[in-house]
């Protein structure tokens, strides 16, 4: 006993400190030695498109190979199956590598199964492949395959990746982040909304349209043979981003927003921060009949809802600050040459007003008439005035709850300077 | 060798916030939905309010261990019973921060490894600290101390901006019942002071502010509130589903700049103040243990604590669930005893003891007094 009290003594003294920093490095070392290059077991899937085609499932993964010429090499690679994970593994069995998630940033839904659900899509990505729940969402139009191939080269060719393009969006078009959380988050709301921006893939050069080569089902997409070849015209493909946002509904695609009608929303939720609005006729002692076009720099949106005598009043305080940003008039004034005066007139200040009036009216009643919460009035109603929310829910039939309410506005618009 | 006031308020700031960061708040939402952050705070502040009845229990010891201090106040038999319970607490906590710690290692971090590859090491760590003693433990975490606080209050204020503050709205909707349960279920998270039992007669008091132990015991309580609030502002309906808090937060976002890099830093420090606190729980085991068998060395409660420590490992999710050990209501009963009824239950036994105590020196000094008058 004695002995081994000894043992054990020595072995903890400081003295052997190297000795266990010694073992713990080859306890972390060794195993390494025994195993392949991560690169050989696994591919590394940045980017996955589902699609449902004669109910069978179809996926498209850019998967990305490590090289040692600093360049990206992608590569597309499809397979199809009954079911999600049939068709994710049929990929694996094709190119014998397992498909590692944590790099995907993009998960692209075609059309069928953003009409069918895509909630159990999201839920075997993120539960079972460990997809990050901040990879961005997107639906897409046109071949799965071709749309995964041309997103590749997008990349590789114009050095445009889509999760930024979707990113840069939020900012101007969408009305928040699209990505599996925040669609999450909408789903699990009691308005079940969420929104995704909408990329096409087009064959003719259409507006907001990007051209890029479509190279076949599996490319290397790297090599300069490859991303130059797109010289016939049946090669040629086009992603067109030109602003149309789905929308969901209990994880079903429901509708397609415009761009218009999207920034039209924008303008009355905090989210977006840019934005602009164009008002047409403005005539005073500057404009002569002029078409202007103000740019958002800063807005603050105050929502004040409240109840007066049992009826439901959401109030917006919106206060912009406003920049000039174009006059269009046959015969410009003289007095636009001046550069130290205020073009924010007070004719142009009500005409920005009545033109966000006239805004908010059609936004409320797309709502209405398509029975969708944008603006998110059940949410401050709940929040704020739950008691007699709730008890004007149990009056009203719930799907026509945004139909009672008294929808008010306050606008203020300020100069940058 | 003692240490000194503020490594033991570090420590008990390390221990204030090394359970809460993973799946705590989380499982907290499922009962108590948006109010879950009342519910830490509410527990927080009565973990704190029984820091400083440990103190004043701690000071009244002396130079007196705990076993000799209980010895005194509620006899032998008492205090072994008193050790067990306070084991069993010790136990769960090291067997909840070795399985959270296992489960945030393998599914975030390094999912090829076999989590043994971390375990032996760690175990070895672990035994080397529990070997040397209380003074290492604390000297590591006044050391990591502030990468801690910088790193979490980073994690913090960089996800702030995402922040639904509607989403706390209504408050008390449906009213404290829910609150007081989640309480309750989740209470062995909580009551993190109970390693200062183990520290009687190891603290040096000379250097004493009380204010210091205050502001530690604030700045921890405001650092859980501040991560819970983003935690619950950012994911909302969601928080059942993101069982690793803190990286969960710092992975928040799909825009990407250079600087989300740091957060997986700033998560592998706050993994190192879990290993500071597997080590300041798993000494206190082995010198509970010391106590309970009245142990000359340290060697093989040591042993005793790494094989513990290594048993966690066997333990897996196909085995037992984690909710059968830490959310029972026996796991509930031995957290609120240790630490919230010993305490009182020491206080007043020290002061019945010490009142007795006086009542017997009063007796025998007016009985000198009538003898040394009868001499006379």
């Amino acid at each position: 006993m004695k002995k081994m009290k000894k043992k054990l003594k020595s072995i903890f003294s400081p003295k052997k400190l190297v000795l266990w920093l010694s073992i713990l490095i080859l306890i972390f070392t060794v195993p390494a030695f025994n195993k392949s290059a991560l690169s050989q077991t696994q591919a590394i899937v940045t980017m996955l498109c589902v699609e449902k085609e004669e109910d069978m499932i179809k996926v498209a993964a850019t998967v990305l190979t490590p090289s040692q010429d600093k360049k990206a090499n992608f590569q597309v690679y499809s397979g199809e199956g009954e079911t999600l994970g049939y068709a994710v593994d049929s990929v694996s069995l094709a190119i014998g590598k397992e498909m590692g998630f944590a790099q995907c940033k993009i998960m692209a839904l075609g059309e069928n199964i953003c009409s069918q659900g895509v909630m159990q899509v999201l839920d075997y990505m993120t539960r079972t492949k460990k997809v990050g729940r901040n990879a961005v969402l997107v639906t897409f139009t046109g071949d799965v395959v071709d749309f995964t191939q041309s997103v590749a080269n997008l990349n590789l060719e114009k050095s445009l990746r889509l999760d930024r393009i979707v990113s840069f969006d939020k900012r101007y078009i969408l009305t928040q982040d699209s990505n599996i959380e925040t669609f999450y988050i909408g789903y699990y709301s009691p308005i079940s909304l969420g929104l995704m921006p909408k990329i096409k893939l087009g064959t003719s050069d259409e507006f907001n349209a990007i051209e890029v080569a479509n190279s076949g089902t599996s490319s290397n997409s790297g090599s300069t043979e490859s991303t130059s070849s797109s010289t016939g015209g049946e090669d040629k493909k086009f992603i067109i981003n030109d602003g149309t946002v789905s929308l969901f509904r209990d994880g079903r695609h429901y509708i397609d927003m415009t761009l218009d009608e999207v920034k039209k929303a924008n303008i009355f939720v905090n989210d977006a921060q840019k934005g602009t609005i164009v008002v047409e006729g403005v005539s005073d002692h500057i404009y002569n009949d002029a078409k202007v076009v103000v740019n958002i720099l800063k807005k603050d949106i105050s929502i004040k809802p409240d109840f007066k005598d049992g009826t439901p009043i959401y109030k917006t305080d919106v206060s912009l600050t406003v920049f000039i940003d174009e006059v269009i008039e046959e015969n410009p004034s003289e007095r636009l040459l001046r550069r130290n005066q205020d073009f924010l007139t007070n004719a142009l200040i009500e005409k920005i007003k009545q033109k966000m009036e006239s805004d908010m009216r059609e936004i409320i009643s797309y709502c209405q008439n398509n029975k969708v919460d944008l603006l998110g009035v059940y949410k401050h109603f709940y929040a704020l005035k739950n008691k007699e929310f709730e008890e004007y829910l149990s009056k009203v039939n719930e799907e026509n709850y945004l139909d009672g309410i008294d929808y008010q506005i306050n606008i203020e618009v300020k100069s940058e300077n | 060798m003692k240490i000194s006031y503020r490594q033991l308020s570090i420590m008990v700031f390390m221990s204030f916030i090394a359970l809460k960061f993973l799946a705590l708040p989380s499982l907290l939402y499922m009962e108590s939905k948006n109010m879950s952050m009342f519910v830490a705070l509410a527990l927080m502040i009565v973990d704190g309010l029984y820091v400083f009845i440990l103190l004043d229990l701690m000071k009244k010891s002396g130079e007196k261990n705990i076993y000799e201090f209980m010895k005194s106040c509620v006899g032998t038999f008492f205090t072994k019973i008193i050790l067990i319970i306070l084991i069993l607490k010790y136990a769960l906590v090291v067997g909840n921060i070795s399985k959270g710690l296992e489960f945030f290692v393998v599914e975030n971090l390094y999912s090829e490894y076999n989590w043994f590859v971390f375990v032996l090491p760690l175990m070895i760590l672990v035994g080397f600290m529990v070997y040397k003693g209380v003074r290492n433990i604390a000297r590591v975490g006044e050391i990591v101390y502030w990468a801690i606080v910088i790193g979490l209050i980073y994690i913090a204020l960089k996800a702030l901006s995402g922040v639904d503050v509607l989403s706390f709205l209504p408050f008390f909707k449906d009213g404290f019942k829910p609150l007081v349960n989640s309480a309750w279920i989740h209470l062995s998270w909580f009551g993190s002071a109970t390693f200062m039992f183990m520290l009687f007669g190891f603290v040096d008091f000379r250097e004493e502010k009380k204010s210091r132990m205050i502001k530690y015991i604030i700045f921890a309580i405001l650092i859980v509130q501040l991560l819970y609030f983003v935690f619950y502002g950012l994911f909302g309906v969601t928080c059942p589903t993101h069982n690793y808090c803190i990286s969960d937060i710092s992975q928040f976002s799909s825009t990407y700049s250079a600087i989300d890099e740091l957060s997986w830093l700033v998560v592998s420090m706050w993994i190192v103040a879990q290993a500071i606190q597997l080590a300041l729980f798993s000494y206190c085991i082995a010198q509970a243990l010391k106590f309970l068998f009245d142990m000359k060395d340290n060697w093989i409660p040591t042993i005793i604590v790494m094989l513990y420590l290594l048993a966690w490992s066997f333990i897996g999710e196909n085995t037992i669930r984690m909710e059968q050990i830490f959310f029972t209501p026996y796991a509930s009963i031995i957290t609120f005893v240790a630490q919230y009824v010993l305490p009182i239950i020491l206080e007043v036994a020290y002061s019945i003891k010490h009142r007795v105590w006086k009542n017997k020196m009063r007796l025998k000094h007016e009985k000198d007094e009538k003898e040394v008058k009868i001499n006379i």
